[in-house]
């Protein structure tokens, strides 16, 4: 039964503390011992875990393509290798916040992570939460956070995974996984190396006549490693290091709608480093990390004479404590230093720093059996000034053992970029005096679970948050474009999430439907000169989106296959239909061989994605890959038995 | 369960009926071969939403979008559109392409896009020959490429200076506003047609960018000025900065009239010049705003001919008018404001985004 319900989690579109509370028993030891425990305060919040066959094939992949086919958000893309940004609930990138181990990998510079440099290695643990978390994760938290972890294991075993992928359009992918635990350390380590050349055919329809043309300037490669050592001390103490370096060499394709003789390219660098020690008594645990990330961009760009480089970096602080009052309640307090700096290359002498403090605190409790709440709160001073104070106050309640209903409220903020602020180049300057976004947010959720010999869920969710303040960088005058606090978006929709699981026999079939409507709207502009654009649905979010996806696991093999369905996407202010992109379907199928002996395990994938060859677009003038192919093999080698 | 089942139902069907109510689109109804004028809406840099306007004289409405509703897109970044020999080239910097089409049916023709690295102006001189102006991939390698218009293809390119911007055929030769692109020029090259070489160069102010001949046959040239800048600061380095000025050359390149401003820095720039259908009368672009200048006229005028501000400008060939285009912004609509002669509003249309020049037929 425990097993049942953990199993049932993973694949289940939303967590909620009573439907999951048996799987958080399974691993309650290591969870109190080691990381964080700020997530517990996401009572009636709505994220998604990863289905496990889902990761396992995505190695190879990035976050751009994982969101995009689980439907869990929208992917604003520059196109395959380009630029990509995920964006929840009619929100932006820089409205979402990527978190590795709790440490955000936003950039300081323009807000926004690309997801599109961020491979799956298939070693992490990847949650997506939806709506706004600013109580919890602070500043960028309006739309949802994306949470990737990387857990220690502590059980007496050697591993050795190797991974081969290669694909359509050069795409390769090596990756060495090792690693060694016993009951007082473990060590991991994975090396990975992608490769895409990405010379993919594409009909370009903005040509007469239209034609098929082939993708140039558009290789890429990345190559990166992860650490992970922990050492646990006496029965209740883990002290640990995290260390992600990475290095992406790759070209920069131009729009099709522009020349095809693009000649641009851009190396970056990233590193990431975290330690932290754990501790955890018998009603009160202490969390205390320190973070490091520093990035170098440089990008080229020969035909056009641009040789420019950008550096930005950051240094995280913090100590969490929490206390165990009683079953179902606990307090958590905390206290985050973030040291942000930007190199000189674009800002010159006066290359910006930014000193931001934050205290932060969430209780949780029970008031009745069935009943779970959260009180969150979070204030921020980034250099002596004041980011909006952030509560939230979440509930989750069963009604029955077939209902429950889960609910948040929220105030959530974005404190502006450098760039937003000081930014100083051709073609556009920041503004100091910006203040920063502020949201206020609710949802709520109804769910049915009824479990028998199958098991059918059900999720409806409504949810509506106006952002105020919101920066948008727009043409000032004539001497270009600066920042301003210009509009106020109203975000609201409705996510329906229907899942069926059957086994009968040695035969397991999962069904997942979901589909979320989003309307985000220009509510106030501030100038006259955007009045056309009031009311308007922002530009690049869908209204309509929809993922159907079936998976049947029969003795070795498991089958997936998905159907994405994104609706109408307008790309400028007025939502003209004549600039807007159309909608499209894309359908992929795979098909896994496992085969697994008490040391050993093999997997064998073989993946057709966008088999219908649908020409899409998610930017106009940036196409994506037609009907490609995939063979993945990984081969794991163990000293114990499993 | 089978409540379960049916709730299920009841929601399927109420998510498929909100997936198949979209919205209708509008039609355009388009004034196929009327008399009136093109209006080149540059649209948002990078978005590919620039577009074709035509302004119909007789129902006196404007039909948007023209050309992506017979052909499809247009591209990114139309800068300007000249009518040659009844067909209309259509330059669209961004996509390195011109677009030829009829201009009774918009229908295309054809497109010239090779060797065209980043397109300003199109002349037509002859039914085999025409000229293009090009920024060049960096934005300062000016050249004039020679079109075969029998097979649209270019067969020639003339290095000239930074920039090379309009084009304006008098006496049989060709002058090229030399307007420094992204770098900086001082020039106007002069093309013998004959040779399809630069046969002389005369130096102007900082960064000529528009040219017209006037009644008298002299040329009226337009100079944006240089903004030099504190790359760090951005602050204007005025003492390395110059102005903007009107100037009034002859056909021989003699400078009869230079009439700088005095303000220095980016807004202070002039950006476009035209002629009424007399050519007695010089309207022009100065800090985004609309001034006029009599062609005897010895000094700049101090007052504008409208209080608002403006993207773009064209004077109407037929009846003297002034159209006066604003860009709000580069996400949403611009409009086409058109006064009489003597200043004032006769009416004002919706059109593209970023407008910035009419087209006559």
């Amino acid at each position: 039964m425990m097993l049942r319900a953990a199993g049932l989690c993973l694949l289940f579109l939303w967590h909620t503390e009573l439907v999951c509370q048996e799987i958080k028993s399974v691993s309650l030891d290591e969870v109190t011992i080691y990381g964080s425990r700020i997530s517990e305060g996401e009572v009636g919040v709505m994220s998604t875990t990863i289905d496990s066959l889902v990761l396992s094939q995505s190695q190879g992949e990035n976050f751009a393509e994982l969101i995009r086919k689980i439907g869990a958000g929208q992917i604003r893309s520059y196109g395959v290798s380009g630029l990509s940004t995920p964006a929840f609930r009619g929100t932006n990138g820089s409205q979402t916040s990527f978190l590795w181990n709790g440490i955000t990998l936003n950039s300081s510079l323009n807000g926004s992570s690309d997801i599109s440099q961020i491979p799956i290695t298939g070693n992490e643990q990847i949650k997506i939460q939806k709506g706004g978390a600013s109580s919890l994760y602070g500043s960028g938290a309006i739309g949802g956070t994306i949470q990737i972890d990387s857990r220690p294991s502590f059980q007496d075993n050697t591993r050795i995974q190797m991974t081969g992928e290669f694909g359509s359009f050069g795409r390769r992918l090596h990756q060495l996984h090792f690693g060694t635990s016993t009951m007082r350390k473990s060590f991991s380590m994975t090396l990975y190396n992608r490769v895409m050349e990405n010379d993919y055919p594409y009909l370009n329809s903005y040509r007469r006549p239209a034609r098929i043309e082939t993708r140039n300037n558009a290789r890429y490669y990345q190559q990166g490693i992860t650490t992970d050592i922990d050492f646990r001390m006496g029965s209740n103490q883990v002290i640990g290091a995290k260390f992600w370096g990475q290095k992406n060499e790759y070209q920069v394709p131009n729009s099709i709608l522009a020349s095809s003789n693009a000649s641009a390219n851009q190396q970056d660098e990233s590193l990431r480093g975290l330690v932290h020690w754990n501790y955890a008594g018998k009603s009160h645990a202490i969390v205390i990390k320190e973070a490091f990330v520093y990035n170098s961009l440089l990008f080229t760009d020969p035909s056009a004479r641009i040789d420019s480089r950008t550096t930005f970096g950051a240094w995280t602080s913090r100590i969490e404590s929490t206390w165990d009052m009683s079953k179902g309640v606990s307090l958590l307090l905390g206290l985050n230093h973030l040291f942000e700096y930007a190199g000189e290359e674009n800002f010159g002498e006066n290359a910006p720093e930014r000193n931001t403090t934050s205290l932060f605190g969430s209780f949780k409790f029970r008031p009745a059996e069935k009943t779970s709440m959260a009180l969150n709160v979070r204030q921020e001073r980034p250099d002596g000034s004041w980011a909006p104070i952030a509560p939230s106050f979440g509930i989750e309640h069963q009604l029955s053992s077939l209902i429950g209903l889960s609910g948040n409220i929220s105030r959530n903020y974005r404190i502006p970029t450098f760039n937003d602020l000081y930014w100083k180049g051709a073609g556009g300057f920041g503004n100091p005096l910006l203040l920063p976004e502020s949201a206020w947010g609710g949802e709520l959720s109804v769910h049915l679970l009824a479990k028998e010999q199958s098991v059918f869920q059900i999720q409806v969710t409504g949810y509506s948050q106006s952002v105020d303040n919101w920066i948008l960088w727009r043409p000032v005058s004539a001497e270009g474009w600066s920042p301003d606090n210009v509009k106020k978006v109203w975000t609201r929709g409705g996510e329906l999430d229907v899942l069926f699981e059957k086994k009968n026999g040695g035969v397991n079939i999962v069904t997942n439907s979901s589909y979320r409507f989003t309307r985000t709207t220009n509510e106030e502009i501030s100038s006259e000169n955007f009045i056309r654009e009031k009311g308007k649905q922002l530009s690049y979010t869908p209204i309509h989106e929809f993922v159907q996806s079936l998976k049947v696991e029969f003795e070795k093999f498991a089958f997936l296959t998905r159907y994405n369905l994104v609706g109408k996407q307008f790309s400028e202010g007025e939502n003209k239909d004549v600039f807007a992109l159309p909608s499209y379907g894309i359908w992929d199928v795979s098909v896994e061989y496992r085969q697994r002996d008490k040391k050993n395990r093999t997997k064998i994938h073989l993946k057709a994605d966008n088999i219908l060859n649908t020409n899409y677009e998610n930017r106009r003038g940036y196409p994506m890959y037609g009907r490609n192919y995939s063979l993945g093999v990984s081969i794991e080698i163990q000293s114990k038995q499993q | 369960m089978n409540k379960l089942k049916q709730i299920i139902t009841k929601l399927w069907i109420i998510s498929v009926f909100i997936l198949a109510a979209c919205s209708s689109d509008d039609s355009v109804s388009i004034p196929i071969g009327t008399e009136g004028f093109f209006i080149v809406n540059e649209g948002g840099f990078g978005n590919g939403n620039t577009s074709l306007s035509f302004y119909d004289r007789e129902t006196k409405t404007v039909a948007n979008n023209i050309f992506a509703s017979v052909n499809g897109a247009l591209g990114d970044q139309a800068q300007s559109m000249t009518i040659f020999n009844n067909v209309g080239y259509i330059v669209v910097q961004n996509s390195d392409k011109i677009e030829v089409i009829n201009v009774d049916t918009y229908e295309s023709l054809g497109t010239i896009d090779s060797d065209l690295p980043s397109p300003r102006y199109f002349l037509g001189y002859s039914a085999t020959k025409g000229y293009v102006s090009d920024w060049g991939t960096d934005g300062v390698t000016g050249t004039v490429k020679v079109i075969d218009l029998s097979t649209n293809t270019v067969t020639k390119t003339i290095a000239t200076g930074q920039g090379a911007n309009e084009l304006l055929l008098l006496n049989d030769k060709l002058y090229v506003a030399n307007s420094g692109g992204f770098g900086r020029d001082n020039t106007i090259s002069v093309i013998n047609t004959t040779t399809d070489e630069v046969e002389s160069t005369i130096t102007v102010s900082d960064n000529p960018n528009s040219l017209v001949a006037d009644a008298d046959g002299n040329i009226w040239i337009g100079t944006r000025g240089h903004t030099a800048f504190d790359p760090n600061t951005f602050a204007v380095i005025e003492s390395e900065s110059t102005p903007p000025a009107i100037l009034k050359i002859d056909a021989a390149g003699t400078v009869l009239l230079n009439l700088p401003y005095q303000a220095v820095g980016f807004s202070s720039t002039i950006k476009k010049v035209d002629l009424n259908q007399a050519g007695d009368k010089l309207y022009y672009l100065y800090a985004s705003q609309i001034y006029e200048l009599s062609t005897s006229a010895t000094t700049l005028p101090s007052t504008a001919f409208s209080d608002k501000f403006y993207y773009g400008l064209s004077v109407d060939p037929i009846d003297g008018s002034v159209l006066a285009f604003e860009a709000p912004n580069f996400s949403s609509d611009g409009n086409m404001d058109i006064y009489d002669a003597s200043g004032d509003l006769q009416s004002s249309f919706v059109v593209g985004i970023g407008p910035n020049g009419a087209i006559f037929k």
